[in-house]
């Protein structure tokens, strides 16, 4: 592969994943001229219509219709679909909300929380819509490769980076594998 | 070596191995150096074959078996690992993950969790099943440990442990299928449940479902396990000295756990109680750190060990020398290391001839000195593991084993397993659901009780060792009428009838045995404990020891005693002290008896890792802080009196808290009075010698 074209994305995350991307220091030193970065929340993009991608990376786990189509058009566009974090692989944090009606859900973190005077829905149709539940995004899309971890470790993200550019689907050795 | 167990041949992973016959083969692989991961099984408890982690090829077999309850047989081959295996414990894994609420990342053991380390070690980096998301209940009900259903994976060790260790029963499932819970009683919360929450469960629960509430999050980021030291030592909260592991970090104590679990061949089977698992992670009050002299207007003020040491001496010296020994007293705690003991007795005795050396827990001592003797009897007790043998076991006195936690266990899984009977004379809480007869009588009644029991039990043998005294309540028992007795006690008719049986059946078992529980034999004396000495000593088998253990109020009761660290007489009601030397272990207050005196007290220095409290607090003048149990050697006597163990530091003391012993001899020194022992080791062997030739 010659320089792989790589688009970033940051859906339902904390954007933990992306800093311990960065956090490989001089390391991306390395990483970096071999890859082309075409979009990604670090480049500041602000069009969902991809280019064509030859790695597609996910941050985040899916809950709301715009994050859905993120997803899908990320996974048309590209080669190999990179699961970045718990919350893309498992779901993660934001699945605490899995047990609440979205309409009580909404209510009460815009209405009836004890904080909030005279609040209401937000109804624009600009705004995306909740899904049901979050869900981690190989329960939507297909995923090829998986990196978890709360975040994963730079040195994780690094390794499953460098493998895809040797031309493998990496998979992580038991060492660089954490949940939390 | 040769054995005579049949041995079986069997091939592991194309390596012949010969194993014993019997043995599963989850066994045999481990016997022989092969991992196989597991999750149901625990090895204190027995093999359930639920959650096939373990599974393993046999013969070829398209089939795989659950090596942890296939048994060996031979000619056996036997595959542990190959890609089809991993993909089966894998998926497995991934089901266990989908079924409940498996985030790592919010949940407090994380780090320390089988289930976590088995999907690293399986590198299992996602699901490929849906996750059901579905909440379950979560049981805080409890201040020690929490229940998390979310976190539970069904492996039912719990279950089994509850049962099997403890013989209490309480944990079962509750539901069907995918709504299956851990269940307390018929659906209780653990608060409410029979429970008595000695954490076996949490000990062997393999997820964060039963965890600690005093150590959430214990495995976090920098505390990392790595750094982790276990420990073997004894717990002296209690006679028991039950074996602990403890796990150290930072020179914290994270968990203290059992090092004996499920050993059958204790009569505990390695359990541990609330008191040993639980309350030793808490802080029975606040500590002191620096030695403290208390300033005029009744404020703790710091000092050095040289000031706070010569202070004491010089005032100690100046009493004795102005109005003698008689005016000074000196008092210490059972919960302290023999060594500890004997040398606050020597430096009491000898330092400034003090006119009255006790224990906390003296008035127990005088009781059974007191019970001996009138009733001219040796009193030799059985040690605990004799409840093992006993079929007929009589338990005598008010909340007998509260502060002993893991005796009712012991007996009640006797009970259950039919192999003993248990009767119950007194009121009160026994966290026993399995009473056979039972006299509900107050603390006030139980005297006349036993005595009646006596009488009965002497009119229906004969004993095989026979006494005067014997004798003579044996032609007066002839003479009562028990019902009578008990009848003016308010007993129903029923009870009359349990009193028949007991005393029938206490007459005729094999090995019968009396157990005093600590509070009767306690401080407001001691009712019917000469009868049921006497008790006893009617069916006693002339092996030289009564069957009959005595309960004792703190860890080291035994041993105070033992070494005359106890003194035979009580306190007089006007002793007229001056000054005195106190050393606490963990925030003991002393008796009435003793509190009655301190009027007229001018000056008290006090040992104690916590500040005082109540009567020692308002008086101490000197606190001379010393290390918790747990922060020092030291050896301790079973409550039996022949066996001493030895009880190893588990934590460093502060950096200015002095070690006990070395204070003590300090002290001898600046008073002059050097004590004879200065070598640690040396003091040890003597007090040893002291207590096993006694």
């Amino acid at each position: 592969m010659e320089r792989p074209r790589i688009a970033t994305v940051w859906l339902e995350g904390c954007a933990g994943c992306h800093m311990s991307f960065l956090d490989n220091d001089e390391a991306l030193l390395e990483i970096l001229p071999q890859i082309e970065l075409i979009d990604s929340p670090i480049t500041d993009f602000k069009h969902f219509d991809f280019r064509d991608a030859d790695v597609g990376i996910i941050e985040g786990a899916i809950g709301n219709d715009e994050q859905l189509e993120i997803a899908r058009r990320l996974r048309q566009r590209c080669n190999i679909l990179v699961a970045w974090g718990d919350c893309a692989v498992f779901g993660g944090i934001n699945t605490l909300r899995n047990n609440i009606a979205t309409r009580d859900l909404l209510s009460y973190c815009y209405v009836d929380s004890p904080s909030t005077v005279n609040g209401a829905v937000p109804d624009s149709t600009e705004l995306p819509k909740l899904l049901e539940k979050v869900l981690p995004v190989n329960q939507l899309v297909k995923v090829d490769v998986y990196v978890p971890g709360c975040p994963p470790s730079a040195e994780a993200i690094a390794y499953s980076l460098t493998e895809i550019l040797k031309g493998r689907i990496p998979v992580l050795p038991g060492s660089m594998i954490h949940f939390d | 070596m040769e054995t005579n167990t049949e041995k079986v041949k069997i091939v592991l992973d194309g390596r012949e191995c010969r194993v014993d016959k019997g043995l599963t083969v989850l066994e045999a692989t481990r016997q022989n150096g092969i991992h196989i991961p597991t999750l149901c099984h625990h090895p204190a408890v027995s093999a359930w074959g639920g959650c096939r982690m373990c599974v393993v090829e046999i013969d070829g077999s398209p089939r795989l078996a659950a090596s942890c309850v296939t048994p060996v047989r031979d000619g056996m081959e036997v595959v542990t690992s190959n890609e089809r295996i991993t993909e089966s414990r894998r998926l497995i894994l991934e089901f266990l993950f989908s079924e409940r609420n498996h985030n790592c990342m919010f949940c407090s053991q994380s780090g320390e969790c089988e289930l976590q380390d088995m999907a690293y070690d399986l590198q299992m980096d996602h699901l490929s099943v849906f996750s059901s998301f579905d909440e379950f209940p979560v049981d805080i009900t409890n201040e020690y440990m929490g229940l998390d259903h979310n976190r539970c994976i069904l492996c039912g060790r719990c279950v089994r442990a509850c049962a099997e260790i403890t013989g209490a029963h309480v944990l079962d499932f509750t539901s069907r299928g995918p709504n299956t819970l851990i269940g307390f009683d018929l659906n209780e919360t653990r608060e409410n449940s029979t429970c008595f929450k000695c954490g076996v469960c949490m000990e062997v629960c393999p997820t964060g479902a039963i965890y600690n509430r005093l150590r959430t999050h214990s495995a976090v980021t920098g505390h990392s396990k790595e750094a982790w030291e276990s420990i073997d030592s004894v717990c002296p909260l209690c006679g028991l000295l039950c074996p602990t592991t403890s796990t150290v970090c930072d020179n914290t104590l994270l968990t203290v756990e059992s090092s004996a679990l499920g050993d059958v061949s204790r009569a505990d089977r390695g359990q541990l109680c609330r008191r040993g698992r639980f309350e030793v992670l808490e802080s029975p009050g606040e500590r002191v750190f620096d030695p403290m002299i208390k300033d005029d207007a009744g404020r703790w003020a710091k000092t050095d060990w040289e000031n706070a040491l010569g202070h004491v001496a010089e005032i100690l010296n100046h009493m004795r020398d102005t109005h003698g020994g008689g005016s000074i007293f000196g008092l210490v705690s059972s919960m302290c290391a023999n060594e500890n003991l004997m040398l606050f007795r020597d430096l009491m005795t000898r330092a400034w001839s003090a006119g009255y050396v006790d224990t906390f827990d003296g008035n127990c001592w005088r009781n059974i000195l007191n019970a001996r003797d009138k009733t001219a009897l040796q009193i030799r007790e059985m040690s605990v593991d004799s409840i093992s043998e006993a079929d007929f076991i009589l338990v005598i006195g008010e909340h007998a084993f509260e502060s002993h936690p893991v005796v009712p266990a012991i007996i009640n899984k006797k009970v259950l397993d039919k192999e003993a009977e248990v009767a119950v004379v007194g009121s009160g809480d026994f966290h026993m659901p399995q009473i056979n007869y039972r006299l509900p009588v107050g603390e006030e009644d139980i005297e006349a009780t036993v005595r009646a029991m006596l009488k009965k039990v002497l009119t229906l043998i004969r004993p095989a060792v026979s006494s005067l005294e014997l004798k003579k309540f044996q032609a007066a028992g002839r003479q009562i009428d028990s019902a009578e007795i008990l009848e003016e006690q308010g007993l129903d008719q029923k009870e009359l009838g349990d009193f028949d049986e007991i005393a029938r059946n206490f007459a005729k078992a094999a090995s019968p045995l009396v157990l005093i529980g600590a509070r009767s034999n306690g401080i407001q004396g001691a009712p019917g404990l000469k009868d049921a000495i006497r008790l006893a000593f009617a069916r006693n088998t002339g092996s030289g020891r009564l069957p009959l253990i005595i309960f004792k109020p703190f860890g080291n009761s035994a041993g105070a005693w033992k070494l005359g660290a106890a003194s035979p007489v009580p306190p007089p009601a006007h002793a007229g002290w001056k000054a005195g030397l106190v050393m606490a272990a963990n925030g003991e207050t002393p008796g009435r008896m003793v509190a009655d005196n301190f009027d007229m007290l001018e000056f008290l220095a006090v040992f104690s890792p916590f500040f005082p409290k109540g009567a020692l607090g308002k008086k101490a003048n000197v606190i001379l802080p010393v290390p918790l149990w747990m922060e020092e050697d030291g050896s301790y006597t079973s409550m039996d009196g022949r066996e001493v163990i030895f009880k190893k530091r588990v934590l460093d003391a502060p950096a200015n808290v002095k070690d006990s012993r070395k204070a003590m001899i300090a002290l001898a020194e600046k008073a002059g009075v050097p004590l004879e022992h200065h070598d640690l080791n040396e003091l040890q062997e003597k007090t040893r010698v002291l207590i096993i030739e006694e």
